[in-house]
């Protein structure tokens, strides 16, 4: 039962997350901050440290690096992605296998010694199921309520800005600064999720729920509401799943998700034909 | 004075947009930029309302004022499920009686359940100066809101607005291609070319030799004789 508090709270709020996302078109950012988690995670065994710390500096140096470059425009903001994504996402394999091959010989280096580098792989790329400790748990418990009290409070002026940028400036929001926080929740929600999904699945475990809610939705708060559903019920039968079949969990996640939002699809198209307003 | 804009100069790697642009906005001033595509307009509107800031100069807003908004063609993004009601509130707290009688006043009542992304283009530019008002400004900034109407929809728009002129008695501050349209309204125009070329009167300014050198003899023989039927009394401003 324990083991599925984490991978729960990380559904409720990657619903609210998941839809500003999609409304604000980050998902392009969430990939490649997910990619450069891996780096992280290889920066983090090969110097020697916790690999989540790495990630979340790795993260928050990518983040910052992408409002920089998003403001130049030599390249198109999805080509610099696309290089900083899978750039990042290279040298982090590279390096993971690098490092298990040199703790291989160092028998000193405590737990991390004697991991297959293709395990250590398949984990951080398709998630696991091993057991999140009390600890972690608690962790991600505080980390999703903060997220959800911040996004309270900036709720009505990050939807004005998304409406309108100029508009929500012209009103006095605070335009860069929010773009910063939702970067930095965006990050915060990677390397919460990372562990339960893997690198490969963290966007679209935020991404497919709200994209199916927005079928089904005609207000800012029931998409969210809907999407939080959609979250909450995908990672459920997707991590039951896993379990029961031995498979990983980031694949069987999305797989399910990914049933979700087609038959959203279907339900919207069945809506509309009852009422084209929606 | 509720905006004042000194020296407003701002470069692009194309070249100077605005040039040493002074331009000083005064109580129920209603002023008309117009200019011709690529004139440094929009982004004029921009620095004044403060969007943008400028690379050189200084734009100085009255303390505690408020504007009303309308940013060039509102481009409603789908994805975004927003009905009307809630947009006219976002971010707002406004009283119920204000807003219906905004709601009134823009004709925009049978909108107000309708989604954002659904609505017409003449319907979202007077959904937009619905917000716009709905901030109480005591001054309106609108970047070309007629620009997606049709002839009439445009002279519906322009006879809405001179209508919230005289019952508010607040500023407007408007850039318009209906340069034939807002003659009969506004009480200035400031002729913009990256710096202003000249400003004045509307029936004085079709006669500046700069004003026949940018739109051409034509239309300010065709200005010269429009007829300016005023139905009612403008109150004299002061302060020009």
């Amino acid at each position: 039962m324990s083991a599925l508090i984490a991978p729960l709270v990380l559904a409720v709020i990657a619903g609210p997350v998941g839809c500003l996302i999609i409304w604000r078109r980050m998902a392009y950012f969430g990939d490649a901050i997910a990619h450069s988690a891996l780096l992280g995670v290889a920066l983090g065994l090969f110097i020697g440290f916790a690999p989540n710390i790495g990630v979340a500096l790795i993260c928050a140096i990518f983040a910052v690096l992408l409002v920089y470059l998003q403001h130049r425009r030599k390249l198109s903001i999805d080509t610099l992605l696309g290089i900083l994504a899978h750039g990042a996402l290279a040298f982090g394999l590279l390096l993971v296998f690098w490092s298990a091959l040199e703790t291989g010989h160092d028998t000193h280096n405590g737990a991390n010694h004697n991991i297959d580098p293709h395990t250590l792989l398949e984990i951080y790329l398709l998630g696991s199921l091993e057991n999140i400790s009390m600890n972690q748990n608690i962790i991600l418990i505080v980390g999703a309520s903060l997220i959800a009290i911040i996004l309270k409070l900036i709720w009505e002026p990050l939807i004005l800005m998304t409406l309108n940028i100029d508009l929500a400036r012209a009103e006095g929001v605070p335009t860069l600064r929010l773009q910063y926080i939702m970067m930095g929740i965006m990050t915060a929600l990677v390397v919460m999720g990372l562990q339960i999904t893997g690198v490969l699945f963290i966007t679209s475990l935020l991404i497919m729920p709200a994209a199916a809610a927005r079928q089904i939705s005609t207000t800012p708060e029931k998409m969210i509401l809907w999407a939080i559903i959609f979250a909450f019920s995908g990672v459920l039968t997707g991590y039951l799943a896993s379990h029961e079949a031995h498979l990983p969990p980031g694949p069987s996640i999305v797989s399910a998700l990914t049933i979700i939002f087609i038959i959203s699809l279907l339900i919207s198209v069945f809506l509309r034909r009852k009422n084209p307003r929606i | 004075m509720l905006i004042e804009g000194q020296n407003i100069t701002v470069e692009k790697e194309t070249g100077r947009i605005l040039d040493n642009v002074s331009l000083r906005i005064d109580e129920k001033d209603f002023l008309t930029i117009v200019g011709p595509n690529g004139a440094g307009k929009t982004m004029l509107l921009k620095c004044l309302v403060g969007v943008l800031s400028p690379d050189s100069g200084q734009v100085t807003h009255k303390p505690s004022l408020s504007i009303g908004y309308m940013p060039q063609s509102m481009e409603i993004d789908p994805v975004l499920p927003l009905s009307v009601r809630r947009f006219l509130s976002l971010n707002l707290s406004i009283k119920a009686d204000f807003l219906s009688e905004i709601v009134n006043e823009t004709d925009i009542a049978m909108l107000l359940d309708r989604q954002m992304h659904n609505l017409s283009g003449g319907e979202i530019q007077r959904v937009m100066l619905a917000r716009a008002l709905a901030r109480d400004p005591d001054l309106l900034i609108l970047d070309e809101p007629a620009q997606n109407l049709d002839i009439s929809g445009q002279l519906e728009f322009y006879k809405l607005l001179e209508r919230i002129y005289h019952n508010r008695q607040k500023a407007i501050l408007m850039v318009s291609h209906d340069l034939h349209l807002v003659m009969a309204s506004t009480k200035k125009v400031v002729c913009l070319y990256h710096h202003v070329c000249c400003s004045g009167a509307p029936q004085a300014i079709t006669r500046d030799p700069e004003f026949i050198s940018i739109f051409g003899d034509d239309l300010s023989k065709m200005m010269a004789v429009y007829p300016h039927e005023h139905d009612h009394d403008h109150v004299t401003g002061e302060g020009h």
